[in-house]
């Protein structure tokens, strides 16, 4: 939320794709491949998401959105059989609510967990206790270096939507641009571009042209064709989430 | 920590404790902070949080730099470049003459401080003297970033009114609005402009109530039509109508262009506040005379208001010790003493605590003034480069007989009641300094975290 993306932090922790192939190799090495590696992160992510959305309004979108961030990024150097991701999901959400001006206390944090993965398909998770949160909060502190600061698509997606003169599109844009997080395009490629990407894979949903907005920019079109389509991908996958049975079933193979 | 050599303890935090430290292989001087996450229960605390989220990003020669952040043990470790001074000590040092294209200066850099915050949609939210560190080569850095917080997001919500020391909390907050922007920072630079021409603070109130009255008292009182909405802030009180007296009667040896700066900074409408970024492009910068630059402004004096800070005895020792090599020439002078420092023994740091005007002239005749006095800069003043925010104000409301003030002009004011009665004297009347201890300012910090974080997105 700077001012100038290319400066700040953020900006240097989108990788390449070669980055994401090298991740996990320790996991790899015990059995995983990289679609199950995925799968169970898609599922913490729906996990924070579902934990965020039941808090009553404690921790707001823009949080969870953060958190899921950090997840990844911690992701890209860690493996899953030194940092167990059912622990360290919950981690980065504590730290993001810290982080984006709305703490909430850590046994409120438990609660909430506990509401959401009592019932429903979140029920076989463990859960951390309190010490295992604080040493991942710091864990995940450390293998992020320090650099918390999250710069959020919302933001140039609303002045996107402005210029473009397209509001109409805004809702269905915002619920692609929250889905997008369930993915791991957010460490690809910039905010602006995601915010590009998720109006044209609305205006595709709705049947609305903004071909011509779209040529008046000067941005990379291929790179925003490319968002797109790994997107609807991605949606299309996910229909059929993982249960906590199959999460935890594969992450037996690592730990 | 290992790459660091560990030196004196420069002070004591609510959440650490701060020390002085020289980098192993580029020997560069630096202020740690090591904050103590031990037993609590909810981890990485905000204060600590926000600073270390805020100065990443922050990159601005008048912004303190964060160096390096590790944990460590239980422990997380906070790497601060060193700075020696401050501005508040400066202020308060009656020895040091500040003159006109001295105040440009100061100004100049303390926007700068500001512009780069603003721009990065970071409200600081505590600016007062004592934040604004200066290095030995006049460089004046922003620092303490422990209330600052970003702002500008559609979803913020509110913010909290509790922030600032109240003898630089603007008007709006002190009636309790939680809707503000970037303008509550510049109500306070305002009052650091007055503080630099008056050397002394502009509305030193000792209550919220009294702080009001002080503010309305030189710049009028309130009403709809010098700042529509008033009225309805949540706090709001009404005061007896009082016209705006010229700031002249105020000012007497400032420009009319300071002057007219210093309005626009402080208008009683927020929204009728002048930017960081337009102050900077203000007649009063262009005009004559120029800012002095940075490496001949005037030194600042130590600060030393800090108890557990260590002052300069031991002379001989300080003398003998050689030079460190440090990368940056404008280091050299601190790095003489964090050298020292670092081969002092227990028993001579112990011994620091009490040095009396006899020691430190004794010093300053024995060899090189300037050196001695530098010496003191460099070693009284340390603390403030690192202290927690939690301990900050504290420490700059506390008068205390400090070793700073001895052996020159301005050891005839080595308490606070020594100063008041020397400012009646030529006419000024400061109230009393509040001083809150640390007991009490804990309590106030808890609130403050309780109060932004339930507001938020209700």
């Amino acid at each position: 939320m700077g001012s100038n993306f290319w400066k700040s932090e953020h900006s240097n922790f989108l990788v390449h794709r070669e980055r994401l192939i090298e991740a996990h190799k320790k996991d790899r090495e015990r059995g995983l491949t990289y679609d199950q590696i995925e799968e169970v992160k898609v599922f913490i992510v729906l996990y924070l998401e579902d934990v965020a959305k039941n808090s009553q309004n404690l921790i707001r979108q823009r949080v969870a959105a953060a958190a899921c961030m950090y997840f990844r990024r911690f992701y890209l150097k860690e493996e899953f059989c030194d940092y167990d991701p059912r622990f360290v999901g919950p981690a980065c959400l504590f730290l993001a609510c810290k982080a984006e001006e709305s703490q909430v206390q850590a046994k409120v944090l438990f609660q909430m967990l506990r509401k959401v993965s009592t019932t429903g398909k979140y029920h076989a998770l463990p859960l951390p206790d309190s010490a295992q949160l604080l040493d991942l909060e710091m864990a995940v502190l450390e293998s992020l270096e320090f650099n918390l600061i999250v710069y959020s698509p919302y933001r140039d997606l609303v002045i996107f939507l402005e210029d473009a003169q397209m509001t109409d599109l805004a809702e269905c844009a915002w619920a692609v641009l929250n889905d997008s997080y369930r993915t791991q395009l957010g460490l690809l490629h910039s905010p602006y571009m995601m915010a590009i990407a998720c109006m044209h894979v609305a205006s595709m949903v709705l049947g609305r042209s903004i071909q011509k907005w779209l040529e008046s920019l000067t941005c990379d079109m291929d790179e925003v064709l490319e968002i797109a389509q790994e997107l609807l991908r991605c949606f299309r996958q996910q229909k059929n989430c993982m249960s906590s049975e199959a999460c935890n079933r594969y992450l037996e193979f690592v730990m | 920590m290992e790459k660091y050599e560990k030196g004196e303890k420069l002070g004591q935090g609510q959440f650490g404790v701060v020390y002085k430290a020289r980098h192993k292989e580029t020997g560069q001087i630096v202020a740690i902070k090591k904050i103590h996450l031990g037993k609590a229960k909810e981890g990485i605390n905000m204060t600590a949080l926000r600073e270390i989220k805020i100065l990443r990003e922050l990159e601005s020669p008048y912004v303190v730099r964060l160096l390096d952040v590790f944990p460590h043990k239980r422990n997380l470790s906070l790497v601060y470049e060193f700075l020696d001074s401050d501005l508040e000590c400066l202020i308060r040092d009656r020895a040091t003459i500040i003159s006109a294209a001295d105040v440009k200066s100061y100004m100049q850099m303390l926007l700068k401080g500001l512009v780069s915050c603003h721009k990065h949609w970071i409200l600081h939210r505590d600016i007062k003297p004592n934040n604004f560190l200066i290095s030995i080569a006049g460089e004046m850095k922003l620092a303490d970033f422990g209330l600052a917080r970003m702002f500008g997001h559609p979803e913020d919500g509110r913010f909290t009114a509790q922030v600032f020391t109240r003898w630089y909390r603007p008007p709006e907050l002190l009636f309790g609005s939680s809707c503000y922007g970037p303008a509550v920072d510049m109500w306070a630079a305002g009052c650091v402009f007055a503080e630099l021409l008056l050397r002394r603070a502009w509305f030193p109130g000792d209550s919220d109530l009294d702080q009001l009255g002080k503010i309305f008292q030189g710049l009028g009182t309130p009403t709809e039509a010098n700042w529509p909405g008033c009225t309805s802030l949540p706090q709001y009180v009404d005061f007896q109508p009082t016209p705006a007296p010229p700031l002249r009667n105020t000012f007497r040896q400032a420009s009319q262009d300071a002057l007219a700066l210093l309005a626009q900074m402080v208008a009683l409408d927020p929204s009728r506040r002048i930017t960081a970024e337009d102050a900077l492009s203000h007649q009063y910068f262009r005009n004559a005379p120029q800012p002095t630059p940075p490496a001949q402004l005037p030194k600042p004096p130590v600060r030393a208001h800090n108890p557990l800070k260590l002052g300069p005895r031991g002379s001989s020792i300080l003398q003998a010790a050689p030079a460190v090599h440090t990368g940056p020439g404008r280091l050299n002078g601190s790095s003489i003493s964090g050298a020292a420092a670092l081969h002092l023994g227990p028993d001579s740091s112990a011994a620091q605590n009490g040095t009396t005007p006899a020691d430190s002239s004794a010093a300053g005749a024995s060899t090189d003034g300037f050196a001695a006095k530098r010496q003191r800069m460099a070693d009284g003043s340390v603390a403030r480069n690192v202290e927690s925010s939690e301990d900050a104000p504290s420490a700059g409301m506390q008068r205390e007989p400090s070793p700073n003030n001895t052996g020159g002009p301005a050891s005839q004011f080595d308490s606070r009641e020594d100063e008041r009665r020397a400012l009646s004297d030529i006419g000024f009347e400061a109230g009393p300094r509040p001083i809150l201890d640390g007991e009490e300012l804990g309590k106030l910090r808890k609130r403050k975290l309780d109060w932004d974080a339930p507001l938020n997105g209700r």
